[in-house]
């Protein structure tokens, strides 16, 4: 598995509510292990999964599914997680949870749109490191 | 019973005059060891019954029982044994923490688990920033593939208390949340205020550190000298409880 493969996409649809939050989460950290992440990205990629799941899954539209889809290229890991929104409100963007979302990733943003509400995160590959023979 | 504890007293005195690398310590050592070896199967029996796991777990009463002579400071007027048997029955609890996924894992995934932060601490050490699973791999000598097995599943297992319900049987944050939408943000810092005051001083400490300072979990770790996956559950379960506090402070009908 080269760090350079692309991959994906991987898509998990799950009832939107917060007992789903922790397989959402597993199955992104998953793939960002299996992409060779170093362990904090990893833990970045769960902890934001985990955060925006928490911002969406109120949002929902009764008896909905949530659902993330996961994909990765040379350099960036997207995770794209969204709901069907009955009336959407738009995720105020400077509350507690995007401070958090914008620190453990590159980029965060959401949109509302078509009866979505979507929040797109994204993760830089670090290819800096790549390479790097601890050995 | 009086004469084992004159005959420990003893022992310790021993131990404590000789210095630290002299070769005679690991017999005094081994014979406190062997003293107080009924002490550790006096707590692994009230353990034990649990499955297969009986002798694992005798195994490591013993473990918990070399560590407390090790840390047994004789200066200090407690009794061995009162000293002993709580690092024992911790160092069985902690076995039990990390071995209640045993069931589901594969033995040898199951010694990397073990294997794998270990390694992941030393090379974050080497190279200041954190491994990746491959190069815990090659660190180790296995298949980079096993490496992302051990990693997923201790996290499955060390993640699942997170989400798990309130006393009502729903998790907590079902009934939040349909207020965040609303919930004006500058309401909301002031409710996270005394949230974030709240917290435990280390607790702070990583959430400022991590979100207002932008540091990475290991570069926390080594700055407030715990493991980066402690730091990793410290602040899941940081973040989980402002959730909470902040939909409490929304809605006080929740509570």
């Amino acid at each position: 598995m080269t760090a350079a493969q692309e991959w994906g996409p991987f898509e998990l649809r799950v009832p939107a509510r917060s007992s789903s939050i922790g397989v959402v989460r597993s199955l992104a950290a998953t793939v960002a292990t299996r992409l060779d992440l170093d362990l904090d990205h990893i833990e970045d990629v769960r902890l934001a999964v985990s955060e925006a799941c928490s911002l969406l899954v109120p949002q929902a539209s009764e008896d909905a599914q949530l659902t993330l889809v996961l994909t990765a290229d040379a350099y960036t890991l997207t995770a794209t997680l969204s709901v069907p929104t009955a009336s959407p409100t738009a995720l105020a963007p400077e509350s507690f949870a995007w401070t958090v979302l914008h620190a453990l990733t590159d980029s965060a943003r959401s949109t509302s749109e078509g009866g979505r509400t979507t929040v797109r995160l994204t993760f830089t590959r670090a290819e800096e490191v790549a390479g790097a023979d601890p050995g | 019973m009086t004469e084992r504890r004159d005959r420990s007293n003893e022992l310790f005195a021993q131990l404590t005059a000789l210095p630290a690398d002299d070769p005679r310590r690991a017999q005094v050592r081994d014979e406190l060891v062997s003293l107080h070896a009924g002490l550790a199967y006096a707590v692994a029996r009230r353990f034990g019954r649990r499955g297969e796991h009986d002798e694992d777990v005798a195994q490591v009463a013993m473990l918990g029982l070399v560590k407390a002579v090790d840390r047994f400071d004789p200066s200090r007027e407690v009794e061995f044994s009162t000293f002993a048997t709580p690092t024992i029955r911790g160092e069985v609890r902690r076995y039990f923490r990390d071995s209640s996924w045993a069931v589901h894992v594969p033995r040898g995934v199951r010694e990397l688990a073990v294997q794998v932060p270990a390694a992941a601490e030393e090379l974050s050490a080497r190279l200041h920033r954190s491994p990746r699973p491959s190069e815990i791999a090659a660190h180790l000598g296995v298949d980079t593939e096993r490496v992302m097995d051990a990693l997923d599943a201790a996290e499955a297992y060390s993640t699942v208390p997170l989400d798990s319900p309130v006393a009502d049987g729903r998790p907590l944050s079902d009934s939040l949340g349909q207020h965040d939408a609303a919930f004006d943000r500058v309401d909301e810092r002031e409710a996270l205020r005394p949230l974030v005051a709240a917290l435990p001083e280390r607790e702070r400490t990583i959430l400022m550190l991590r979100f207002f300072e932008e540091m990475s979990q290991s570069q926390i770790a080594e700055q407030v000298g715990v493991s980066q996956m402690h730091v990793s559950r410290l602040l899941a379960r940081t973040l989980t409880s402002l959730r909470e506090g902040l939909a409490e402070a929304a809605d006080p009908a929740v509570s």
